[in-house]
């Protein structure tokens, strides 16, 4: 991916002048930095230095760019600042045409009965978490994500926090909370690092994908050449054990041989396991509090003679009803299901009979898993 | 049949069979999340174990996909494959015939069956093991039609009921089976494996269609109780936003399948056209194929999340500041414009200007190449540099932390230096007493460099066996080039993820050197030895490629090889002279007797004391001084021998040595020109600077035991100010001397592998001026005999740096060339001595005209088309 001309410089210049340093532009492509003790201490640069981000540096610059140890020094530069702010949204009173339509077009569920108790404006409150993930095998891929939670419903409303991207982007669009409005409460912090710990995995999967695929499709490629290659070996020390009579010592040496071609395409693959095996690991890098009014829509579950009642917003800026997440999962799926007990909303998975012992059960209710057997 | 009973059956039979328990070895690394498994679900409808695998929805832990794909075909070794015994007609024979064809998942298992069914129509396990087949092959109603028929003849069987919920379950039908399954209590994988009729290989994609049945079954039976219950009074009035339902087609399905194995499996329409499609058409049957395959396996996908700061995550604070949260969201994002374009490794080398040539090399290797990939680069372009490179870039990325470096036991000690010196890698290497004392303890290190030799040793070979290793790079690879060696089994069995194999003489004797080498890189690239022979080699000529364009074409996707040519290298013309000084009487006498004392004394020592006897001797051929020094420790040592301590007497009053005067003349000669002067013996180099001081020769002084700063002094001063340094060996190690076009050395190293490194000092890339080489020697001295081999006999001096190596590589790998030179020397008489001479020169010549040949084949096998560029 090319990096856009003047993007490290800007980068560079907006930085320093957050952390009071002077900074003036110079020719070609280069910064002259005054830099107060600590930005020299974090950068390793002098009081006056000059920094060149070009092909061709200003006289007496240092060369600054993403090979080496620049972005180190920027992020020891940034310490632990801006890892959460808070943006408030306004949207003017939008509001959804026909909830009902709405409703009955987000949300299905095969083995209950809902119905839409109301629809009232709301402020809502949103964490967006952003993720930096690295995924590493013999290629690696590195890329940002994003969690988003709706406080209020604990939704994890994907499209629609895709969709407010534009939003965020523009600086000016902040508005003031109105005196009156009522926030739902900040989450603990367990709560949330749960949910994350639930929710990420499978976002991650989703956004590996092409990368994977990748993998995959080379993996079968090498696996399908390991396969001819010992697979003709074998061929070859088997045609010869055939024409040999039995208990003929050479017969026996190469059915030996057969075997031994037999073990090392095993212990191969293995190692072709080993090449591709990927590993992600997932830094958290900050969290936006996002604070927006929405239009909230009170549904009643109904599963035989029991009913719940859910809270579901309507996001005015993306013009979405945010999906009910799987409360078993957290996973992408949208739930079809509700449990018996305590009227869960899930997918199929989270609703299936145990392995172990056969028996339906709700992940949700049971998180340590089957209540019969254990397992 | 069940398990205990197929396992009696078995055992019956003389086979042996391992009920299935999971995966296989590191099946469970899954941390969190998915285990994609190749050639999976996303692209693949069928349920056909042969063609697809597991199942796209089964969501067990326990397991995984992959595990249950090892699992399926683990014990296919264990299925009787060929000759099937038993008479022909007899169930027995059939059975195993049939299992025998699931087990090499035959397309034609079926109709194997069929043919056996009709053959045997009343055997209980032939009918349901063809059933499993047809279910297995993609053909349930035809596994229906069979079960039905079981059902007539040998009435209710838990075997069967789970082989028609398999069936149901491969025509969709999920709730059915999931009814049926529940009914027989055998909905758990314990009670399924009890009374599964197929073998161990199949068992892992009988559990992935049963987890598909659970999942899916419990799904399709609370919808139709939805329906049920929606269908019925007290909802119709309410205001119910109603969920879709199921089409007609769904409804019509449901309401055709029937409710009893029997009747589901009669009514089927479409099982009847394929029995009438099975009646009518036949499948003839050949004969078994007498050579079996080997069974197709496949590899695991494995993938671990982890998050890395899960404590760190913060959801509110106290002041929002907009601003430094951008800075943050954009300081990451450029975090992920570190792509292989940009490498992160080049600020990070210490003393390495890289080439351009080998920036592209380690661009090539990361991207294209995938760290798997033969570095061939001609002689003296820098192989070590770039693997070096690929290391630390994968180092800085993250993507190594294991690495293991195997090279000649004589370039153990190179490559630890260059790590750590150009590449900030400490490595532990194999002459650590630890590997002798802990071997486990030593390997288990993040980082070794490591003597082939001795890593190939039996019980090391096995520990390295079990390690895994991120990056393994094997210098001087050609090693490698016979499948039968050690060596090259040692490699094989090493788990590596990066293999970067270095030789720039890949080729020596026959193309089946680089068949094998290839095929450590990626095994089956050129398919077996014998179609390579028949394809690319031509008979009777190994050295020859029969088809050269398609061996190259192959050799692109796992090989670089840089010349010269490419990177327009052009070496400076050298020239270089022995200047033989003559020693007067004295010095010619005390040389005579300190050769008599160590031949006297190495003919009852033992290694430790050969090695003090050589570096006596290499004292002695260095100067007078350094050889006075040299007995005072050996006298030290052995104070009760007269003859030690009167020749130590004798030497100490030799004031200087014949070769310091001719030294003098050659810096008196064109006095402003820079000159190099290498001295192996501190003792001499403090007499000689000593030397020039009174001569008012002006000079810097270099050595190893300087700190940083003082020999970046001497050497500025030397650029700037003085004509003269005064250099040991380490001298000038990573540091640019090209100013300096002239290099004398004061004494002869024996191995010309140290002179060679010597004349890297000056004659290398940045050269522009022709470069001079004066060998200083005392007339007969074990030096002079040296200096005549190498000098005289292969040219040595004419040689680029880097193929003095190439050429000793074979010598050298038995017994280090300066063990044969002392070996020579200390022969007893001077025929003895002149014969043991001539049999080294030879073996030189020898290895020189070799060397030729070799580098002659490659250049035309490889030309100028493999390159990085």
């Amino acid at each position: 991916m090319p990096l856009d001309d003047n993007r490290m410089q800007d980068f560079a210049a907006d930085l320093l002048r957050h952390e009071d340093a002077l900074v003036e532009s110079i020719e070609p492509d280069g910064l002259e930095v005054l830099a107060p003790p600590d930005v020299q201490r974090a950068l390793g640069v002098g009081e006056l230095s000059r920094l060149g981000f070009g092909t061709t540096l200003p006289a007496g610059a240092q060369r600054v760019g993403l090979e080496g140890d620049w972005l180190e020094r920027f992020g020891r530069l940034l310490g632990s600042e801006g890892r959460w702010t808070r943006r408030v949204l306004d949207t003017e009173g939008k509001a959804p045409g026909d909830p009902e339509r709405m409703l009955e077009h987000e949300l299905v569920l095969d083995n209950a009965t809902f119905r839409l108790l109301g629809a009232a404006p709301v402020w809502t409150r949103y964490l967006l978490m952003d993720f930096r993930a690295s995924a590493v095998s013999d290629d690696k891929r590195d890329f940002i994500t994003r969690l988003g939670i709706n406080l209020a419903t604990g939704a994890l409303p994907d499209a629609v926090i895709a969709a407010l991207g534009s939003f965020l982007d523009d600086p000016e669009a902040d508005a003031a909370i109105p005196a009156e409005a009522e926030l739902p409460p900040m989450w603990d912090r367990g709560r949330v690092t749960d949910l994350v710990g639930k929710a990420l995995p499978r976002r991650l999967d989703v956004a590996l994908d092409p990368f994977v695929r990748g993998l995959r499709r080379r993996l079968v490629r090498d696996q399908d050449r390991l396969y001819r290659y010992h697979n003709d070996l074998h061929n070859e020390a088997m045609g010869r054990a055939v024409g040999l009579p039995e208990g003929d010592p050479k017969r026996v040496r190469e059915e030996q041989r057969a075997e031994a071609i037999g073990r090392e395409y095993r212990a191969k693959l293995d190692d072709l396991s080993r090449q591709y095996a990927t590993r992600v690991t997932v830094e958290w890098v900050q969290t936006l509090e996002l604070v927006m009014p929405a239009y909230r829509l009170s549904v009643q579950v109904r599963r035989r003679k029991a009913d719940r009642t859910i809270a579901l917003d309507w996001n005015p800026l993306a013009r979405r009803l945010e999906p009910p997440v799987c409360e078993a999962t957290a996973g992408i799926e949208r739930p079809r299901l509700v449990c018996d007990d305590a009227l869960h909303l899930v997918v199929p998975a989270g609703l299936a009979p145990c392995a172990g012992c056969g028996r339906t059960y709700c992940r949700a209710c049971h998180r340590g898993g089957c209540p019969k057997c254990g397992s | 049949m069940g398990w205990r009973n197929l396992r009696r059956f078995r055992q019956a039979h003389g086979l042996n069979l391992r009920k299935p328990t999971g995966g296989r070895r590191g099946s469970d690394n899954i941390a969190v999340g998915v285990s994609p498994r190749v050639g999976d679900d996303r692209g693949c409808q069928s349920s056909n174990p042969i063609r697809c695998g597991g199942d796209a929805l089964s969501n067990r832990r326990r397991l995984p996909r992959d595990a249950t794909e090892q699992t399926l075909f683990a014990n296919i070794e264990q299925v009787p494959q060929s000759p099937v015994s038993g008479h022909k007609g007899t169930s027995v024979f059939w059975v195993r015939t049939v299992r025998a064809a699931l087990a090499k998942r035959s397309p034609r298992a079926l109709a194997i069956a069929e043919r056996g069914l009709k053959a045997c129509p009343e055997d209980r396990e032939l009918l349901l093991l063809a059933a499993l087949t047809a279910t297995a092959l993609g053909d349930p109603a035809r596994s229906l039609e069979l079960l039905q028929r079981y059902g007539k003849r040998h009435g209710a069987d838990p075997s069967r009921v789970l082989l028609t919920a398999l069936a149901l379950g491969e025509q969709n039908e999920y709730g059915q089976a999931l009814r049926l399954l529940s009914t027989e209590k055998m909905i758990t994988d314990e009670a399924a494996l009890e009374h599964f009729i197929g073998d161990a290989v199949m068992a892992g994609w009988m559990l992935g269609r049963l987890g598909s049945i659970r999942t899916l079954g419990a799904y399709a039976m609370m919808r139709r109780d939805t329906r049920s219950a929606k269908a019925g009074p007290g909802t119709a009035g309410s205001k119910t936003m109603a969920p879709k339902t199921a089409g007609p087609k769904a409804a019509g399905r449901r309401t055709t399948a029937p409710n009893t194995v029997g009747q589901e499996a009669a009514g089927s329409a479409a099982a009847k056209a394929s029995a009438q499609r099975v009646a009518a058409k036949p499948q003839p049957v050949r004969p078994m194929r007498a050579v079996p395959a080997l069974p197709k396996l496949e590899a695991r996908f494995e993938m671990a999340f982890e998050i890395a700061n899960p404590d760190a995550i913060e959801i509110d604070g106290v002041e929002p500041d907009a601003a430094a949260f951008r800075l943050r969201a954009e300081l990451v994002r450029l975090s992920l414009f570190e792509g292989f374009d940009e490498l992160l490794c080049l600020p990070a080398l210490q003393d390495v200007e890289p080439h351009w040539y080998q920036v592209e090399t380690a661009r090539k290797v990361l991207k294209q190449y995938r760290g798997r990939v033969l570095l061939a680069d001609e002689v003296g372009l820098g192989k070590t540099v770039e693997a070096g490179m690929v290391l630390k870039e994968y180092m800085l990325r993250g993507m190594a932390e294991r690495i293991l470096i195997l090279t000649p036991a004589s370039l153990v000690g190179q490559w630890r230096d260059e790590m750590a010196a150009k590449f900030g890698i400490e490595c532990a290497t194999s002459h650590d007493p630890l590997l002798r004392s802990d071997p486990a303890a030593f390997w288990a290190q993040p980082r070794v460099i490591a003597s082939i030799a001795a890593a190939r040793r039996k019980e090391q070979a096995e520990l390295l066996a079990g390690l895994h290793y991120d990056v393994v790079v094997v210098d001087e690879a050609h090693h490698l080039r016979d499948q039968s060696s050690a060596s090259y089994q040692l490699v094989n069995r090493l788990q590596k993820r990066f293999l970067l194999l270095l030789s720039a003489t890949p080729v020596q004797n026959s193309l089946l050197e680089l068949y094998n080498l290839l095929t450590l890189l990626q095994p089956g690239i050129f398919k077996t030895q014998k179609e390579f022979r028949s394809v690319y080699m031509v008979p009777g000529k190994p050295r020859e490629p029969a088809n050269r364009e398609r061996l190259r074409d192959l050799m692109r996707g796992v090989m670089v090889r840089n010349t010269r040519a490419l990177a327009a290298l052009r070496m400076p013309r050298r020239h270089a002279s022995t200047l033989r000084a003559a020693p007067d009487a004295e010095e010619a006498a005390c040389y005579e007797e300190l050769t008599a004392l160590v031949r006297a004394a190495a003919s009852g020592g033992d290694g430790g004391h050969r090695l003090s006897l050589q570096h006596l001797l290499a004292a002695a051929g260095s100067s007078p001084g350094a050889a006075a020094a040299a007995i005072a420790r050996y006298v030290e040592r052995h104070p009760r021998d007269k003859r030690w301590r009167d020749l130590l007497a004798r030497t100490r009053t030799i004031a200087s040595g014949a070769k310091e005067a001719a030294l003098l003349r050659l810096l008196a000669q064109n006095p402003a020109e820079k000159k190099l002067v290498f001295v192996h013996h501190r003792d001499t180099l403090a007499h000689l600077a000593e030397r020039l001081r009174h001569q008012k020769v002006p000079f810097a002084l270099f050595s190893g035991d300087m700190s940083g700063p003082q020999k970046d002094a001497a050497v500025e001063a030397f650029r700037d100010q003085v004509p003269v340094l005064l250099c040991t060996e380490s001298g000038g190690e990573g540091r640019n001397l090209q100013f300096c076009n002239t290099l004398i050395n004061f004494d002869i190293p024996w191995n010309p592998m140290a002179i060679e490194q010597r004349i890297g000092r000056i004659d290398r890339i940045g050269q522009l001026r022709e470069v001079f080489i004066f060998n200083l020697v005392t007339a007969g001295t074990i030096e002079d005999s040296v200096l005549r081999i190498l000098d005289e006999k292969i040219n040595m001096f004419e040689l680029v740096v880097g193929e003095v190596g190439a050429i000793l590589g074979e010598i050298d790998e038995q017994q280090d060339f300066s063990t044969l030179v002392l070996d020579a020397w200390l022969q007893g008489t001077e025929q003895a001595r002149a014969e043991a001479f001539a049999k080294l020169e030879t073996q030189l010549l020898a290895a020189r005209r070799e060397y030729d040949g070799v580098k002659q084949l490659d250049e035309a096998l490889f030309g100028n088309e493999l390159d990085a560029a």
